[in-house]
């Protein structure tokens, strides 16, 4: 399993959701986390000490991976693990976002 | 504070605090920065007494309103000077009142919302024909397309890409203790003790101003 701390190795304050939004979008933090998931079959995403996590952002880095055939939705559970220690609340729209994702594909 | 000689494009990165005790942040771009905005919603949350917690909503919420002003304002503009947007906080140090603002020179929100509801998809086309009562949205007065972009049924983008429109922008307001005020075009709406209220603006204004005034409640109960 390989580990990205987003505060630390992205930006503390991801926003906005295609690159032409800019340099901390959800499209370029799912390009990371593809290059990350042909290295390792399993990637675990802090996003612990990130502030204004906007929902363009969550929505196009996450879902986005199964919309755009990056992972499949059987497989987005096993190979993809998001931690939030200061605001788990994220988790649950994240969770939100990958489920419209996955019914919709399926 | 840096002369502004009446062209809002120079209000780059300004504090400004003209009675030494009011303070004004004012931000403005065209590609998106979470670390300016997050200095605006550090500087309103200072002015509710929030703590480093509470105020990420606010920042979370700050940078979905910069958001959709990138993604729908300025639908076909190109990544220049067309598609700059200004963000504003407002805090008095001894008042329980702190503003929130955040504007755009766009296309208005009423003539955004029956194209935005055609690519959320069906339910939301549906839902908006309902609301308005007529089968042509776009011939509709700016008013009512004005507060049927509050109703989530219209902006939720339920099976398409999720994101958070005028509908969680009240909430938090209301969370707060406080209201949303929106200019648009010819069109206004704003909130009051869970009413939405609409109404048309003489003249218009150019583009939109979200307004989040936060602490009015606080007031009255003290």
């Amino acid at each position: 399993m390989t580990k990205i701390h987003v505060a630390t190795e992205f930006s503390p304050t991801p926003i906005g959701r295609y690159k032409w939004q800019g340099r901390h979008s959800g499209e370029a933090f799912r390009e990371v986390l593809k290059d990350r998931l042909r290295q390792s079959r399993v990637v675990e995403i802090d996003l612990s000490g990130t502030s204004g996590l906007s929902t363009g952002f969550l929505d196009e880095a996450f879902a986005g991976l199964i919309r755009e055939n990056i992972i499949s939705p059987q497989d987005y559970d096993l190979r993809i693990s998001v931690v939030c220690r200061d605001d788990p609340s994220v988790l649950d729209t994240i969770h939100k976002y990958v489920s419209e994702a996955k019914g919709k594909i399926s | 504070m840096r002369a502004v000689n009446g062209d809002p494009r120079q209000l780059e990165g300004v504090s400004y605090d003209p009675h030494g005790s009011n303070v004004v942040v004012i931000e403005t771009g065209i590609a998106l920065d979470g670390g300016e905005s997050l200095g605006l919603a550090k500087s309103f949350a200072q002015g509710l007494n929030l703590n480093e917690v509470d105020y990420k909503p606010i920042h979370s919420a700050l940078n979905d309103a910069l958001e959709n002003i990138s993604e729908h304002a300025y639908e076909g503009a190109a990544q220049s000077e067309e598609r700059r947007w200004w963000a504003c906080s407002i805090g008095f140090p001894d008042d329980p009142q702190s503003f929130l603002l955040a504007y755009d020179l766009g296309v208005t929100i009423p003539a955004t919302v029956p194209r935005t509801a055609r690519k959320v998809g069906e339910r939301a086309m549906e839902s908006l024909k309902r609301l308005l009562k007529r089968d042509d949205p776009e011939g509709a007065d700016q008013t009512e397309l004005l507060r049927a972009a509050f109703d989530p049924a219209v902006t939720r983008r339920e099976s398409g890409k999720g994101g958070r429109g005028l509908p969680s922008m009240r909430q938090l307001a209301e969370q707060h203790g406080g209201s949303l005020t929106v200019w648009s075009g010819r069109a206004a709406a704003w909130t009051d003790d869970k009413l939405l209220n609409v109404k048309e603006i003489a003249g218009g204004v150019d583009g939109t101003l979200v307004l989040w005034c936060v602490g009015e409640k606080a007031e009255a109960e003290t």
